[in-house]
C-alpha cells in the first residue's frame, strides 16, 4: 500500500470520526497536564531557590568599617559584586547615639550604636529582664554588659573605652543623637553579654517603637548632612543567586573592608519535602491522564473492530492494518500536542492571575513553556497512542473476521 | 470454468471439552457464471465454510484452490492479496464504513490492489454504484441510505477489483421483500457477467435463484436437487 493513501486514509478516519476528536481531546489534557506540572514545578523549583536565597540575606550595617565609603558607594560596590541578585535598604536604622546625661557621669558623651528589632528579641539577658516583658510601643532598650564607647567614631579601637552598663539597668537614660541636641529617653531594661552578639556586632537593640522614633529623628535631619554621616548608618541587605557563592560574595567584599553578616539560615528538608511532594502530585496527575487516554483510546478500537473486519475482508494484510493504524495514532499524538500547548497557554495564564499573583512574591516565578517541557509533551504525545495500538494489536490482532 | 475448488476440508472448534466439527470432509467445486446456494439451519456450518472458501479462516486440512491456486501452504500476505483480487465479500449487516461516503467506500479494496491506478479509483466506483443503481447517492454516507441501498454499495465495493467470486452471507437477511428482489437481480446480474456467486442463506425464496443448491448441516453438504427457473 502506498504511502500517500495510508496518509489519506488516516487523515481522513480522523476527521471524519467524532469520536477521534473526543480521543484528541482527552489526549490534549493529558499532555498539557504534562507540559503545566513540569513548567510549574521547574518554576516553583526556581521561586523555592530564590526564595531559600532570599533567606540568605547579608546585612551590612557598620559603616564605621567602610569609613572609605558612604553608605550610597557601599551599596554600588556590593551591586556590582558578582553573583549579587539585588541591593535594597533595611527598614531598620542604625543609629549612632551618645549618653546625654545620666547617674554615671563617665558615661556623658559616650556612644553606641542603636539598632532596631523585632519585639520577640531572642539574646539570653545575663541581668535585668529582656523585651517580652514590655510592649512594642515601650522605649526600651537592652544593652551589651560592657559597651565600648568613643567620642570619636574614626578613632582606633581602644579596650580601655570598655564601660561597664551594670549599673544603668532599670534606669532611664537620656541618649542624643551624636552631635545634634536631639535627646530621647529610654530605660534601660536589661544587659546581654558581649559574646551572644558577636556574629552580627550588635551592641544595643531597641524596640520597634524605639526606631520609629530614631526614624523619626533621622529623618529630620538634613539628608546631604547624614548620607555622609556616619552616625546615622541605614543597613541595607543583599541576596546572591546561590547559596554555593556565600564564600566568594563575603571575600569579594572583604577585600574593599565590607564585612556583612549571614543573618538568616536555610531549612534544606523543608524544600527537599516540598519540592518531593510537588513531583510526586504532578507525576500522579500526569500518570492518571495518560492511563485514562490510553483506556479511552482502546475503547473507541474496540468500537472500530468492524471497520478492521472490512479491511481484512477485502485484503488487507496485518500490517497494513497495523500501517493505518499507526499513522492514525502518530497523527493523533501530533494534533494532541499542538493543541495541548493552546491548553496549556490558556491554564498559566487563569492560574497566575488567579492564584499566583496572589501569593506573596510568587507572582515573581509564572510558569512558562520552556524546550524541554515541550520534548516531554511531544513524548508523552506519542507513548499514549503508541502504547494504545500495540495494547489494541495484542488483543485484537489473533480474532477472527465477524464473530 | 472452475474457479473455485475445495478438497476434503475439515473444520473443528474446541468448545471447552467438546469438539465441534463445524465442516466435515467437504469436497466441492464450484463454476463462473453461477450461483450457488448453500442453506442450513443456524449453527450448521454456512457461514464457517464461507470463511474458508474467502480464506478468512484456515482449514484443519483439506485444500482450498482459488482460480488454480492451492492456498493450503500460501503465507497470510499471499492468502490477503488473493482475497483482495479474486474474492468479494457482501454480508447480512452490510459492514460499511459510516464515516465514509458511499463511493469511498467501494473504493476501499481499491487501495491496495497495484493493478488500479490511483487516478481511476473514484470513477470506477462511480461507475460500480451506477450499474447497482446508486448513481444519484454517489456522495451519501451509508445512514443516509436504505437498507436495500446500503446492501447495494456492499455489492458494489465486493466488485471493486473485478473478481471472478462474490461470497454473501444471508446478503438479503434484513431487507424487506423489495429490496431482497433487486438485489437478487443484481446477482442475477452478475452471474450474466460470469462471477461465480455462492450464498449463504436459510431464505427458501433464494433458491429459485440458484442454479445448484446446497444444504449443509452439522458440517456436512449435501446436493438439493434443483431447477433453476430463473436468468438475468
Amino acid at each position: 500500500m502506498k504511502i500517500k493513501d495510508l496518509v489519506n486514509i488516516s487523515i481522513r478516519n480522523i476527521i471524519r470520526n467524532k469520536s477521534l476528536f473526543i480521543i484528541i481531546f482527552m489526549v490534549s489534557i493529558a499532555i498539557s497536564s504534562s507540559i503545566f506540572g513540569s513548567s510549574f514545578l521547574q518554576s516553583f523549583d526556581r521561586y523555592w531557590d530564590t526564595k531559600i536565597n532570599r533567606n540568605i540575606s547579608f546585612r551590612i550595617f557598620n559603616a564605621i568599617e567602610t569609613r572609605d565609603l558612604s553608605k550610597k558607594e557601599t551599596m554600588e560596590v556590593v551591586k556590582n559584586t558578582p553573583h549579587v541578585l539585588d541591593v535594597y535598604d533595611e527598614a531598620g536604622y542604625l543609629v549612632h547615639m551618645s549618653v546625654h546625661s545620666s547617674d554615671i557621669a563617665e558615661l556623658n558623651n559616650l556612644s553606641f550604636n542603636v539598632f532596631g528589632v523585632p519585639h520577640e528579641n531572642n539574646i539570653p539577658i545575663s541581668i535585668g529582664e529582656n523585651f517580652e516583658n514590655y510592649s512594642p510601643e515601650d522605649n526600651v532598650l537592652i544593652c551589651q554588659t560592657n559597651m565600648y564607647f568613643t567620642t570619636d567614631p574614626y578613632a582606633s579601637f581602644d579596650p580601655k573605652n570598655f564601660v561597664d552598663f551594670t549599673d544603668l539597668v532599670g534606669k532611664e537614660v537620656e541618649l542624643a543623637l551624636t552631635g545634634t541636641d536631639i535627646v530621647e529617653k529610654f530605660k534601660i531594661v536589661g544587659l546581654f553579654d558581649t559574646d551572644d552578639t558577636y556574629d552580627t556586632g550588635d551592641n544595643c537593640y531597641a524596640t520597634y517603637q524605639v526606631v520609629e522614633r530614631l526614624s523619626e529623628i533621622v529623618d529630620s535631619v538634613d539628608p546631604e548632612e547624614f548620607e555622609e554621616d556616619p552616625r546615622i548608618i541605614h543597613p541595607f541587605y543583599f541576596m546572591i543567586d546561590d547559596v554555593s557563592n556565600t564564600e566568594e560574595v563575603l571575600l569579594s567584599l572583604q577585600k574593599v573592608k565590607i564585612y556583612p553578616d549571614v543573618t538568616m539560615s536555610i531549612d534544606y528538608e523543608l524544600t527537599d519535602k516540598v519540592l518531593n511532594t510537588t513531583k510526586l502530585i504532578s507525576t500522579l496527575f500526569v500518570g492518571v491522564s495518560i492511563l485514562i487516554s490510553i483506556i479511552i483510546i482502546l475503547v473507541n478500537y474496540q468500537k472500530r473492530n468492524k471497520e478492521f473486519m472490512i479491511y481484512k475482508a477485502f485484503g488487507y494484510s496485518k500490517k497494513n492494518i497495523f500501517m493505518i493504524l499507526l499513522l492514525e495514532n502518530i497523527l493523533l499524538g501530533l494534533f494532541s500536542f499542538i493543541f495541548s500547548i493552546l491548553i496549556t497557554m490558556v491554564v498559566i495564564q487563569v492560574f497566575y492571575s488567579s492564584v499566583l499573583i496572589h501569593i506573596p512574591n510568587m507572582y515573581l516565578f509564572k510558569p512558562s513553556i520552556g524546550i524541554e517541557n515541550l520534548y516531554l509533551g511531544l513524548i508523552i504525545a506519542l507513548i499514549i497512542p503508541l502504547i494504545s495500538i500495540v495494547l489494541t494489536w495484542l488483543i485484537n490482532g489473533r480474532k477472527d473476521i465477524y464473530a | 470454468m472452475e474457479v473455485l475448488k475445495v478438497v476434503h476440508v475439515d473444520k473443528n472448534y474446541r468448545m471447552k471439552e467438546k469438539i465441534i466439527e463445524a465442516v466435515k470432509d467437504v469436497t466441492m467445486e464450484f463454476e463462473t457464471g453461477k450461483i450457488y446456494v448453500i442453506t442450513g439451519h443456524s449453527g450448521s456450518g454456512k457461514s464457517t465454510f464461507l470463511r474458508i472458501l474467502g480464506l478468512l479462516t484456515g482449514s484443519d486440512s483439506g485444500n482450498v484452490i482459488i482460480d488454480k491456486i492451492d492456498t493450503k501452504n500460501l503465507r497470510d500476505s499471499k492468502k490477503a492479496d488473493i482475497r483482495n483480487q479474486k474474492v468479494g465479500f457482501v454480508f447480512q449487516n452490510y459492514l460499511l464504513n459510516n464515516h465514509l461516503k458511499a463511493y469511498e467506500n467501494v473504493m476501499i479494496p481499491m487501495y491496495i490492489n497495484k493493478c488500479i491506478p490511483a487516478n481511476t479509483r473514484k470513477e470506477r466506483a462511480k461507475n460500480l454504484l451506477k450499474m447497482v443503481g446508486l448513481s444519484e447517492r454517489v456522495n451519501h454516507f451509508p445512514n443516509q441510505l436504505s437498507g436495500g441501498e446500503q446492501q447495494r454499495v456492499a455489492i458494489a465495493r465486493a466488485l471493486a477489483n473485478d473478481p471472478k467470486i462474490i461470497l454473501a452471507d444471508e446478503p438479503t437477511g434484513n431487507l424487506d421483500k423489495k429490496s431482497e428482489k433487486k438485489i437478487l437481480d443484481i446477482f442475477l446480474d452478475l452471474k450474466a457477467m460470469g462471477k461465480c456467486i455462492i450464498i449463504v442463506t436459510h431464505n427458501e425464496h433464494i433458491r429459485t435463484y440458484a442454479d445448484q443448491v446446497y444444504e449443509m448441516s452439522d458440517g456436512e453438504i449435501k446436493v438439493v436437487a434443483h431447477e433453476n427457473k430463473r436468468s438475468s
